[in-house]
């Protein structure tokens, strides 16, 4: 019972640092209807800068770096839209052509942070790493929670967003139907181009948290990429909510599944409960039959 | 006037008076540069493949610096002298960290007909590759491969100048069980996990059933698909809730042992103690584990220690700091070509050839004992197996454990720069 507890807590601490990765991704497809291979070497660009490596010059707190990666990634996700993706965009083959641009893209990344810092694996090593509270029998693990936390404040910001304001409107109505958003007057590059920005910015301070308790190397997108996948489907492809809920179940199935069996079938159980969820429901958790983010 | 001296100064007569210039100049140095064009012997190639991206990059350009540190030194010391002072090449290959990657570079590199040496250096299975392609093409290759597989093919040009995992088990375990039972802690009960990296997998399953034969309780096993594992947490609350008085591990890089430390000191497991079944836990990317990382023991043939060249040692880590990571130690990776590059400059020497054959033969019927050449095998001497293998007379294994934040031989006696400090 007691492992069984830990192995819950520990299950939605994961779970929720699934979640704000997929949550740009599913932002990203369920606008622009493209496959990002690359989102996860942003993820991991952000944990070197700025995580890892602000701490390192200038000693700046990872949980404040993951704000500050907002802007930065924000930034450069515009740029990567405006210069790699939408040049392809519309065309035919155009979802072949952004596959293997962002998978390019995810091997520019990863190997040249892999030039600029060597392949050694990284850790953040502050008391928060693998600081515990003890609460009755379970261990919990401070960077895990705090980032938990930090985490709902940025899905929750994305929702707000999305929901609240003009361009997140727009963002929307473009995930819905571009072809009436461009003759109400919508900027549809600009949206597309805000929508990819929002992803890889959620996906960068997401990283940032996940370096606070993960060692990552240059090559780690390839360890979490199929999981984020695999959270975007179950919940829906083109929901954020959904890709919360996704996360938070595969955090699940992956801890439990551990106690129960032994750890090399871990993805294989996964997969397994992801497939049998898809028989039952193809359109994943929150997925409707029309694209909606 | 103008017009005269242009006349005067065709473009033939300016060509005449340049090459009698040049020749007034430079004639003397003339057969000076022939002569010692003539005299450069050509040089030494060896072909190198290893992990210079992927996961096990670090594990690759590690081998790579140490590599270049000792050619550089032969180099510095005249090349090889019965090649007329011919001095090392290495002709750089990336695998990418995979097994195919291992042989299609491998095959690239040679097709240059002047490779005399091949070195496939780290892991195992990408060794296993790259060695079909030098075995085929006739190159004698050197590899730091501890699977026995790669020496159970009946190769004739592999050679694997450390023992192998089997060897390892069966040197080193009983050590580490004379060490426990000198602090009056005994092992009756045994955790073990790993990797299914062929040579982690092959070590720990025979730790066990070793173990078992001596009546050693195993508690439970977890193995990981090689480079799956993202978090340790399931695995370490395993152990925790199983509490054995010894966990034997193989994990196959430096990040999956920073994973289980991390949750180590998470969890509190201070009692915990792991044995390694490789060297690289005295990589110093571990060094947060702290107090943790004393419960930490590993058995490796490759680490510095009281017998390593001091300026073998202070070069590797010069070269190491000025192509790729300031280094404070050469551990196991790093340190692995001082049992390469020695050896067959060593052959080489004496072949006195560059005919593969005769290279091969030589470093087959090679015994050196208490020579630099042998000063950092365990046990100051190199033979081979006639199936490519370090022969098993000659066989030792160290054991390394961390100490307020360095990490140390601490067996054999003979070598070791730390005593064990077995207080949990």
């Amino acid at each position: 019972m007691e492992s069984l507890l830990q192995i819950i807590v520990s299950g939605v601490l994961v779970g929720m640092s699934y979640a704000v990765l997929a949550a740009g991704l599913a932002l990203i497809f369920g606008v622009m209807k493209i496959v990002n291979f690359a989102h996860a070497s942003f993820a991991v660009l952000a944990m070197y800068i700025p995580a890892f490596w602000f701490l390192q010059w200038w000693g700046v707190n990872p949980f404040i770096s993951s704000v500050i990666a907002l802007p930065l990634f924000f930034v450069l996700g515009y740029l990567t839209q405006r210069v790699l993706i939408e040049r392809v965009m519309g065309k035919p083959e155009s979802e072949m052509s952004t596959l293997i641009i962002t998978m390019g893209l995810s091997f520019l990344i990863d190997n040249l942070i892999l030039t600029a810092w060597t392949g050694a694996p990284r850790i953040i090593n502050e008391p928060y790493t693998t600081g515990t509270w003890l609460v009755g029998s379970i261990l919990i693990n401070h960077a895990q929670t705090y980032s938990f936390f930090i985490s709902i404040v940025i899905i929750g910001g994305l929702f707000l967003f999305l929901n609240k304001t003009m361009i997140g409107k727009g963002i929307k109505a473009a995930a819905d139907n571009p072809g009436s958003c461009a003759y109400m007057g919508i900027n549809l590059r600009f949206v597309y181009g805000i929508a990819f920005a929002l992803g890889i910015a959620t996906t960068a301070a997401g990283g940032c948290l996940m370096a606070t308790y993960r060692s990552f190397n240059p090559f780690y997108e390839e360890s979490i990429v199929v999981i984020l996948f695999a959270c975007v489907v179950l919940g829906g492809m083109t929901s954020i909510m959904g890709s919360l809920i996704g996360g938070l179940i595969i955090g699940m199935i992956q801890q439990v599944s551990a106690l129960l069996f032994t750890i090399s079938i871990q993805n294989v159980a996964i997969f397994a409960i992801f497939a049998l969820f898809l028989y039952i429901r193809p359109q994943g958790i929150l997925g409707k039959k029309e694209r909606m983010v | 006037m103008k017009k005269k001296l242009e006349t005067k100064m065709s473009r033939r007569s300016f060509l005449k008076g340049a090459v009698a210039g040049a020749a007034l100049l430079g004639g003397p140095g003339i057969p000076y540069i022939a002569r010692n064009a003539a005299a450069e012997p050509p040089p030494i190639k060896v072909a190198i493949v290893d992990a210079l991206s992927g996961a096990y990059s670090r594990n690759g350009n590690l081998g790579i610096q140490g590599t270049k540190a000792l050619m550089g030194w032969y180099n510095d010391r005249g090349g090889i002298k019965s090649l007329g002072g011919a001095k090392f090449v290495p002709v750089i290959a990336d695998n990418k960290s995979t097994v195919e990657g291992s042989a299609n570079a491998m095959e690239r590199l040679c097709r240059d007909p002047d490779i005399l040496i091949a070195q496939p250096t780290w892991g195992s299975s990408f060794a296993m590759a790259a060695t079909e392609v030098t075995e085929r093409l006739g190159i004698p290759s050197f590899t730091t491969g501890f699977s026995e597989k790669l020496n159970q093919r009946g190769f004739k040009y592999g050679f694997y100048p450390y023992p192998g995992f089997l060897d390892d088990m069966r040197l080193g375990v009983p050590v580490v069980m004379d060490m426990f039972k000198s602090t009056g802690r005994e092992i009756k009960t045994q955790f073990v996990t790993s990797s299914n990296n062929i040579s982690d997998l092959v070590f720990c399953q025979q730790t066990q059933k070793f173990l078992e034969e001596k009546g050693i309780k195993t508690l439970g096993t977890e193995f990981w698909p090689i480079g799956t594992l993202t978090d340790a947490s399931t695995i370490m609350q395993k152990i925790k809730r199983e509490n054995p008085d010894i966990v034997i591990y193989g994990g196959s890089a430096v990040s999956e042992m920073q994973l289980f430390l991390m949750k180590q000191k998470e969890l509190r497991m201070k009692n915990s103690i792991f044995l390694g079944s490789s060297g690289f836990l005295g990589d110093p990317t571990v060094k947060f584990g702290g107090e943790y990382l004393d419960s930490w023991l590993a058995l490796t043939p490759s680490f510095y220690h009281k017998r390593t060249p001091p300026e073998w040692h202070k070069r590797i880590l010069d070269q190491c700091r000025k192509e790729y990571s300031d280094e404070p130690w050469a551990g196991q990776e790093l340190g692995f070509p001082w049992c390469l590059v020695p050896v067959y400059a060593e052959a080489l020497e004496r072949a006195g050839s560059r005919d593969r054959k005769v290279i091969r033969d030589t470093i087959a019927k090679l015994d050196i004992q208490g020579t630099m050449t042998a000063s950092c095998f365990v046990k100051n001497a190199v033979a081979f197996e006639p199936t490519g293998r370090l022969a098993t007379k000659y066989c030792g294994i160290m054991v390394i454990q961390w100490q307020k934040g360095t990490c140390y031989c601490i067996y054999p006696p003979d070598i070791a720069m730390a005593k064990p400090r077995l207080v949990f």
